[in-house]
């Protein structure tokens, strides 16, 4: 349903067209219809960027390369200026983008009223989509700056899912949510996903992404090191690249060992794999060249040592 | 507040309705000290003071909120253009402000009175033309910070105009603001209306005004008719007072975040 072939994006300082590290750097990655791709990785390596680039609201001064298609179609400004809200929705990662002089039920509304629902219908799916959140008719009634940051949150979630867009990009969507509104927001974004629409649910919180998604790609320093199945994670043995092998090592019901956490901002300083600096098999080929795709069963894998 | 908001209507009213016979000479009466039928006293020349009075506030309330709404508009405009556009026009709408602000504000509204020949007009504009300034400062810096706000930003990435923006998103931030302003600004615009009278540089000697009132009282201070300019002077303090309780309220309802208490 959407791909995403070799995306690039910086950021143009100043106005001039000074040297800055790409902020992404050559991003492929591709979601289904009827899947959750979970997009995991450490904060600043590109996973938001990403979000704003597939909805076209980079900020003015980034320019993108590469390509993004969404049912076969290049998404370019034209177009995602009609599918936007329409066909492909965004929940965003911060609560602020929540409107503060309109309740949040007007907001849901006008989002359900955006996304091509008649009025009669669209009143009908915001309150459906504002109880599923748990937010009742007091809550609704309130503005954004009187709710709590878990209901601004529930009220961004709902405003993204009321209406029948087949691609839903959640940005962090579980942030700040209690053990249980979180586990309701994976499981209708799951129960999206089964009735046939794409999810690219973009999080840091890997365990999250591996209850629902079917695969996952690990980000680093803006680029995607490997895509594997979600069930890969179960035991770590089909698991290729050395950092998403850290990444496993890292959760809590494995070693628990800290993956090493140096900044991995600037990948295209240099001109070899993102991770070189860190890895245990790193050799001057990993320091000098960038690893192309391999596929292997289930996946995708960019290392040299795969 | 339903306390000011009942002085001001008495004022208005009592003003339409007001007897103006009280205002001829009659030489019969002069200097009477207050008294049931001359609550406020009488003058040198026999006028009702009280007559005096309310008419001088009535005008003095006109000349203040006039001037606070003209001020207002002109912070509002050169605040938002400021903030909105940046850059050289930001550099120069703000060195105006720093030019007006670090000017004595009485030379200023003595000067631009003067040069308008006084009267209503000159008076309106001395004090709109002086006290622009801070609130347009305020609007600046509003404006400057509703700019970066999230969805500001995303507003402007999803491709919505700028006169959209300011439209949907920062008039309505702004508006309030503006009204409290002003709000704060009329009790001091009418004090200074009144302080133009009485340095003479404002409203004409013939029109009703308290600055008039309390200029010419101030010769008879000294002769023991002191009710010529306390109860004047006195009633303008009310009048502010009022008006300032007046605008505290305003701003304390239009913050949601005080307006529960």
């Amino acid at each position: 349903m959407l791909r995403v072939s070799n995306l690039s994006v910086d950021f143009s300082r100043y106005g001039r067209s000074t040297q800055v590290p790409e902020a992404i750097c050559s991003v492929d990655l591709d979601v289904r219809a009827g899947e959750i791709l979970g997009v995991v990785g450490e904060s600043g390596s590109g996973k938001s960027l990403l979000a704003h680039a597939i909805l076209g609201l980079l900020p003015a001064n980034a320019r993108m390369g590469g390509e993004i298609t969404f049912k076969g179609q290049t998404l370019d400004k034209m177009n995602i200026q009609i599918l936007r809200g329409r066909d492909i929705a965004l929940i965003p990662q911060s609560v602020a983008y929540l409107n503060p002089f309109k309740t949040v039920r007007s907001q849901v509304l006008r989002a359900a009223c955006l996304s091509g629902l008649p009025h009669s219908e669209a009143a009908l799916a915001s309150d459906a989509a504002l109880s599923r959140y748990g937010l009742d008719s007091t809550a609704q009634r309130l503005y954004p700056h009187q709710l709590s940051g878990g209901m601004a949150r529930r009220a961004l979630t709902a405003t993204a899912t009321t209406g029948n867009a087949s691609l839903l990009v959640a940005d962090e969507p579980t942030t700040g949510l209690d053990h249980s509104t979180a586990g309701e927001t994976l499981r209708h974004l799951r129960q999206l996903a089964d009735s046939g629409k794409a999810v690219l649910l973009i999080t840091h919180d890997i365990l999250a992404a591996l209850k629902v998604a079917d695969r996952v790609a690990v980000f680093l320093g803006g680029m995607v090191l490997e895509i594997a199945l979600a069930s890969d994670f179960n035991t770590g043995a089909c698991l290729r690249h050395p950092y998403t092998q850290a990444l496993w090592q890292a959760l809590p019901r494995n070693a628990f060992m800290n993956a090493p956490a140096r900044s991995h901002t600037g990948s295209s300083t240099s001109h070899g794999c993102v991770y070189a600096g860190d890895c245990p098999l790193s050799d001057h080929v990993c320091r000098n060249t960038l690893p192309e795709w391999k596929d292997v069963a289930g996946g995708r894998v960019r290392c040299h040592h795969a | 507040m339903s306390g000011c908001i009942l002085l001001f209507t008495g004022l208005v009213f009592a003003a339409q309705i007001m007897d103006t016979g009280g205002l001829a000479t009659n030489l019969g009466l002069r200097h009477m000290p207050p008294s049931l039928g001359h609550l406020f006293g009488t003058d040198w020349l026999g006028r009702d003071m009280l007559t005096r009075t309310i008419l001088g506030l009535y005008e003095g309330l006109k000349l203040g909120v006039l001037a606070a709404l003209c001020s207002g508009c002109i912070s509002l405009i050169l605040g938002s253009v400021a903030g909105f556009h940046g850059g050289r026009v930001d550099q120069f709408i703000s060195g105006l402000i720093n030019v007006v602000m670090a000017t004595p504000h009485l030379v200023l509204l003595i000067l631009i009175s003067f040069v308008l020949g006084g009267g209503t007009r000159g008076v309106i504009l001395a004090v709109a033309l002086s006290h622009w300034p801070q609130l347009a400062r305020i609007i600046r810096a509003e404006v400057k910070q509703l700019k970066n706000a999230t969805y500001v930003l995303l507003s402007a990435r999803l491709g919505h105009s700028k006169l959209w923006i300011i439209r949907r998103h920062l008039l309505p931030h702004l508006v309030p603001q503006c009204m409290i302003g002003v709000m704060l600004l009329a009790p001091h615009a009418i004090l200074h209306a009144a302080g133009l009278t009485f340095l003479g540089f404002g409203v004409s000697p013939h029109a009703p005004s308290i600055g008039m009132l309390l200029a010419e009282s101030m010769r008879h201070i000294s002769t023991g008719y002191w009710w010529l300019a306390v109860i004047p002077g006195a009633s303008l303090v009310l009048m502010v007072l009022a008006f300032d309780t007046l605008g505290s309220t305003a701003r304390a309802l239009l913050n949601p975040k005080t307006r529960q208490e």
